[in-house]
């Protein structure tokens, strides 16, 4: 029997080696990789490296609007070229509410017309700033969600490597001005044991949070649910991001637990950075489907082909729908 | 009545002082009962939907706006100095540009504490605590552990000039007395009622750099 999904959550221990995806600027020639500190249990300070959630969401939107050109999904004339202004400049929405006077749509309307013009601004939420030529905000939250990616102290590190762009007749004659002659600069690459965690709030697809009904039919719904769970396991498999072109994580290794629930109360999530996480979580589910009965599950996953078998039973399902 | 809900810092935690400007944001160190409050409404109103709020003796809406709000908090919060690109909307087009913010990491769990006036206020927020899983910005989750009838004795409390301890001090919105379900509605053109005060934070510097500060429990 086909269960309905209305949120899911990821916590696992993400193991990327020689990945440069959390840059955090430059300075001269050394670009700066982004660490944070941390504290253990002991109150012992670990400097890690950590990789910011917009990594993740940009990376996972590259999938997404990949998966919905092939799959004929909506998807918004910014989308379609991967412009992060999605919905928000208003040339579409002006499009679609022309002849209408802008200020007297109601927030409904807005969201509907959001929610029904594009997968990606559904499901990754905009804030919209005009409609047409003229000003009008909304905003329309996320449905999935990327906390930062954090080292686990003692299994992460950073390292700089040095790069030298080779020029032809590079005595310094031409070119320097412009930054045409040879550059010799620095690069980080990391490497380490990652808390990952990530949740999908499954029944807002296609939600409209002012009037609370749903903008798309189921199918359109189901479709998206897909297109969102097949997007996340790819951004595992194939990440596209900062440096990616030349320093493309090697992924070797992804544990950790799914859990996902059936109703309102949403799957529990706990950061690896915790070595009792997966007890832990499998205490809380214990609790929760106490509150609630049969309302959460939890799976365990050891290795990326694990996690895919587990999403691929996902994908079975049905987004949760609010009555 | 007092009652606790528990919650497991998942993520690092961020929440924007709300005199920040938008180029530059320190945040709290703790989710403010603003901030708790909404987590509540927007539970609330996804679960059971406006209705219950629109009449202006809603009981409901007291129910939560009334409520005292407490912490108890124990370890260490450790706050990262970082440089993040936010979309800055300049000539009508969302552009990049680099901005100042803090994330926290919280080593150990937060205790918030609610005052209620009776069991129909407790059990009407026990409805919907345990289904929060972020407080503040988005992606900062927090993991519900569980409910405690018998909660610790805040540590967290407001700042008494005449009974100085040491500490810091940050400002921390709650919502006023007497607002009604449109200001704290975002889609209502009403401007928001909120009511201010200063906690003390009973922490000390332990260590920094440029990079963090870390905080510890006095």
């Amino acid at each position: 029997m086909t269960k309905q999904i209305a949120s899911i959550s990821i916590s696992g221990e993400i193991t990327l080696n020689m990945h440069s995806l959390n840059n955090e600027g430059g300075e001269g020639n050394q670009i700066m990789t982004r660490q944070l500190t941390i504290v253990d249990k002991d109150g012992q300070e670990h400097t890690v490296n950590g990789i910011s959630g917009d990594m993740f969401k940009h990376i996972h939107v590259g999938h997404l609007i990949n998966h919905a050109k092939e799959n004929k999904l909506e998807v918004c004339t910014n989308c379609s070229v991967g412009n992060p202004n999605r919905l928000s400049s208003g040339e579409d929405l002006g499009t679609f509410f022309s002849g209408k006077d802008i200020k007297a749509l109601g927030d409904k309307e807005i969201a509907d017309a959001i929610i029904s013009k594009c997968v990606v601004d559904d499901s990754h939420g905009v804030l919209v700033t005009s409609i047409g030529k003229q000003n009008r905000n909304h905003a329309r939250k996320s449905v999935i969600e990327f906390g930062w990616t954090i080292g686990i102290p003692e299994k992460n590190n950073t390292e700089s490597y040095i790069h030298t762009k080779v020029v032809a007749d590079a005595a310094g004659k031409r070119g320097e001005s412009s930054n045409e002659g040879q550059n010799i600069f620095h690069r980080p690459a990391n490497h380490g044991v990652y808390a990952f965690v990530c949740n999908i709030d499954a029944y807002r697809i296609g939600f409209n949070d002012i009037d609370r009904n749903y903008a798309i039919d189921d199918p359109k719904r189901i479709a998206r649910y897909k297109a969102i769970l097949q997007s996340l396991l790819a951004s595992f498999l194939n990440p596209q991001g900062a440096m990616t072109s030349s320093q493309k994580p090697h992924i070797t290794d992804f544990k950790g637990v799914v859990t996902y629930s059936e109703k309102m109360i949403p799957a529990p999530t706990i950061s690896p950075i915790n070595p009792e996480y997966q007890s832990e979580i499998q205490e809380i589910t214990k609790n929760l489907n106490l509150i609630e009965k049969d309302s959460i599950t939890e799976k365990s996953f050891n290795g990326l082909g694990e996690l895919s078998a587990i999403i691929k039973d996902l994908l079975e399902q049905e987004p949760y729908k609010l009555s | 009545m007092k009652f606790s809900a528990i919650y497991q810092p998942t993520n690092l935690f961020s929440l924007k002082e709300s005199n920040s400007t938008n180029s530059g944001a320190k945040s709290l160190l703790l989710p403010s009962p603003y901030s708790i409050k909404m987590a509540l409404f927007n539970q609330a109103i996804t679960i059971d939907g406006t209705e219950q709020f629109e009449n202006k003796k809603s009981q409901e809406l007291s129910y939560i706006r009334d409520a005292g709000i407490e912490y108890f908090i124990s370890g260490s919060f450790c706050v990262n100095n970082c440089f993040v690109t936010i979309q800055s909307l300049r000539d009508g087009t969302y552009r990049g540009k680099p901005s100042f913010r803090e994330y926290i990491y919280l080593s150990d769990n937060i205790e918030i504490i609610f005052e209620v006036k009776d069991e129909s206020a407790k059990a009407y927020l026990q409805k919907y605590l345990h289904r929060i899983n972020y407080f503040g910005k988005r992606g900062c989750f927090f993991q519900f552990v569980g409910y405690n009838d018998s909660p610790s004795k805040s540590n967290v409390n407001i700042f008494d000039v005449k009974n100085f301890k040491p500490g810091i001090l940050q400002e921390y919105d709650d919502m006023a007395e007497d607002a009604e379900f449109k200001h704290i509605n975002n889609f209502d053109s009403a401007t928001a009622k909120r009511s201010k005060k200063i906690l003390l934070i009973p922490v000390h510097n332990e260590n920094s750099s440029k990079s963090y500060t870390h905080y510890k429990i006095i």
